[in-house]
């Protein structure tokens, strides 16, 4: 009976291949479309150059200068200052984006005055451009928090300055005791030790572009199947199959079991279809470790299918478990670097990255088809996942059982 | 085959089922006639196992349903009132799989995939995905897909519901082809002629509650001999109950203003007397109907309202 359920979505998938189709395609045209800025080669990945016309010459400035100073990082930032020339030097297209920090810029912030940063971007580039305007936000979302969060003691600075004699030592003391309490309730949000693009990689071969975002955007894709594979049971609530199903001997564990289990058995097969084809188009390193591959594959796919058992078991209809489902793959594929490499990420995002299940999978993937990492050191990721999934499952299967209990 | 006592459901306030006691011997079509919200979907929910009564027991072949339900439900066949199939499997694949779900293997499962075919008509179109099909097949298929696995009850929640003359036809064909087999039927409907015509036994039923039951001839045996006047015309209620009142053995079924139900039972004033009564009384009458007793008219006494209601 329990073959004959997962036989019979594995067939119905084949049937209606359409969503499983875009699943697969999805990846390799994000690998493609990231992939070709790097000039289609995929050997490295790709420099983005930021002309930065500081009219003030204070501290965003000199703090951009030095995040795009030039690192080992696989995704690098070059910053270069230019004066009122850099506007005729992107009509040359000569950079991806041209940032432009206004005079007074850090007086004005500090008095709490609306303040622009002014972002050209280049035309004839699509995605460089976007994502320095994107990063242009972060900052400003950043430099409003901090003014908002330390208002008072920003007037006190303005103050101390004011005074036509030095502070006493009290009223420094009083300054430095405010400002540090408030410091220690904001540290993580307004500053990130690495706003600076860093990599973690060590010198040697750098990663083909292809390969890195393939792995990214499948581990989002099988997220997407497994969503797909559990709100399965919703249809066949609203089909009436749910129905028909449970006045058979058929028990609603053996119902909820499968479901799992076609998740888990076509997120393999949507991930081992994409990885081998990258493997095929030469994205990833001759020796793979095959068998640490496979069972890494088991052990996300299996906490997927146990984290989507949850999500969708906390709603009660197909069109919320979808909406739902939706947001947590999304925020987690933000998080986890299925969207942005997550050694890419301020610090304080990448704090968040370890409670997500894209970046275990995707760091585990990369360690053991693209960095020539060792299988001991996939181990804990790969020990993660599972422990997730045997968590999430235990979790997830009472629940949705529970929940087509109700629903029936 | 089927012994239902004292069962009972209610959904916050409302009783969807009150008190129902019935039994199904083997071999027999027994109908459930109601309108819409009667409770008959509800019974059927029970005893299917999908819902569990407030009250009651439920025995199938002598087998406690809450006790067993993976025995009892091995030996149910369920054909729910909505069209319950997967649309991108085709007619094949449908039927495999219930087949596989009830624990038919290999060659037994194929053979009886094709015999069902063969006996919905479907045969031909047996490799076409479902959504393919019209809606009077996929009633058919979704009716073969209950008796894969060859039950000795079939649970049949109208399956007639929605389709046009044809296909109906096709329905109760291939229902009658079941009964014939020796398989017992529990059969809701709200088509009164769909119940007379199909069912040997018969529960009339409003509000979740069971009316009367019985056969067909001993339900309308229920009303008497005799015949049932339908009148017509510009009159109030009460002047067609100052008549009955007066008149002897005739009684009043249904009145409203302008149309009135009169029993004429055998060994009463007779058709003629009763029509002499009303016409003496000065009441205007525009039409007057004369036929046999049926389940409508008995549903109306037992019930107050039409069918149809």
């Amino acid at each position: 009976m329990f073959v004959d359920l997962i036989r019979k979505d594995l067939v119905r998938r084949w049937r209606s291949p359409i969503s499983t189709v875009v699943m697969l395609i999805f990846p390799f045209m994000m690998a493609g479309l990231i992939g070709s800025i790097s000039g289609g080669s995929g050997d490295s990945i790709p420099l983005t150059r930021l002309l930065l016309l500081d009219r003030e010459d204070g501290f965003l400035g000199g703090f951009l200068t030095n995040a795009g100073a030039p690192s080992d990082s696989q995704m690098q930032l070059e910053v270069e200052k230019v004066g009122e020339e850099g506007f005729e030097r992107m009509e040359k297209g000569d950079a991806s984006a041209l940032l432009v920090i206004p005079e007074n810029f850090t007086e004005d912030l500090l008095e709490g005055r609306d303040v622009t940063l002014q972002i050209v971007r280049n035309p004839t580039e699509g995605i460089k451009p976007e994502i320095l305007e994107q990063g242009a936000h972060v900052i400003a979302t950043y430099l409003d928090v901090a003014v908002k969060a330390l208002g008072s003691e920003l007037k006190q600075v303005d103050s101390l300055f004011e005074l036509e004699s030095a502070p006493s030592v009290m009223v420094i003391t009083s300054f430095v005791g405010e400002f540090y309490q408030q410091m220690r309730k904001a540290d993580r949000y307004l500053f990130p030790p690495v706003v600076k693009i860093t990599s973690t990689k060590e010198a040697g071969k750098p990663i083909n572009v292809f390969g890195y975002v393939l792995v990214m955007v499948s581990v989002m894709s099988v997220l997407f199947v497994a969503i797909r594979a559990v709100t399965d049971l919703y249809e066949d609530k609203r089909t009436g199959m749910l129905r028909r199903q449970m006045s058979t001997p058929v028990s609603v564990s053996a119902i909820v079991g499968a479901k799992f289990v076609f998740a888990m058995v076509f997120g393999v097969v949507v991930m081992v279809i994409l990885l081998v084809s990258g493997a095929l188009f030469g994205w990833f390193q001759e020796a793979v470790p095959l068998g640490w591959v496979i069972l890494h594959t088991l052990a996300f796919t299996f906490a997927a299918a146990g984290l989507m058992t949850v999500v969708v078991a906390l709603v009660k209809t197909e069109k919320q478990a979808g909406i739902l489902a939706w947001i947590v793959v999304m925020v987690m594929s933000v998080l986890g670097g299925s969207m942005f490499p997550a050694e890419q990420m301020p610090a304080s995002m990448r704090e968040l990255a370890v409670f997500t299940l894209n970046y275990h999978a995707i760091e585990g993937y990369l360690d053991l088809i693209a960095r020539d990492g060792t299988v001991a050191g996939v181990l804990p990721r790969t020990g993660l996942l599972a422990l997730s999934g045997v968590v999430l499952s235990a979790i997830g299967q009472p629940l949705m059982r529970r929940r087509l209990r109700e629903v029936v | 085959m089927l012994a239902v006592r004292n069962l009972s459901k209610h959904y916050g306030d409302v009783r969807a089922v009150d008190g129902v006691s019935f039994e199904i011997p083997s071999g027999v079509i027994f109908g459930l006639l109601g309108p819409n919200g009667a409770g008959k979907t509800t019974i059927i929910s029970m005893v299917a196992g999908l819902v569990p009564p407030a009250t009651g027991s439920i025995h199938v072949d002598g087998m406690d349903l809450a006790a067993e339900p993976s025995k009892v439900k091995a030996r149910l066949g369920v054909v729910p009132q909505e069209i319950a199939l997967y649309e991108d499997l085709t007619a094949r694949e449908n039927l495999d799989f219930w087949g596989g779900i009830y624990g038919l293997r290999g060659k037994e499962k194929s053979a009886r995939r094709d015999e069902l075919l063969e006996l919905v008509g479907l045969s031909d179109r047996a490799r076409e995905p479902v959504k393919q099909f019209s809606g009077g097949m996929k009633r058919r298929l979704n009716l073969a897909m209950g008796l894969v696995h060859r039950p000795k009850l079939v649970l049949l929640d109208e399956p007639t519901v929605g389709i046009d003359p044809q296909a109906r036809i096709n329905i109760l064909k291939v229902v009658r082809d079941i009964v014939d087999s020796g398989t017992t039927l529990l059969y809701t409907t709200h088509y009164l002629e769909e119940a007379e015509d199909l069912c040997d036994e018969l529960a009339i039923m409003d509000d979740g509650k069971i009316h009367a039951q019985g056969s067909i001839d001993e339900l309308k045996s229920s009303l008497g001999e005799g015949s049932v006047l339908t009148l017509q015309g510009s009159f109030e209620k009460q002047d067609v109950a100052r008549v009955v009142d007066a008149t002897q053995g005739i009684e009043l079924i249904e009145v409203e203003d302008g149309l009135a139900l009169v029993g004429v039972p055998a060994g009463s004033a007779g058709v003629g007397s009763t029509l002499e009564a009303f016409y003496g009384s000065g009441m205007h009458l525009s039409g007057v109907t004369v036929k046999e007793p049926n389940l409508e008219d008995l549903f109306l006494k037992l019930t107050g309202r039409e069918l149809r209601d």
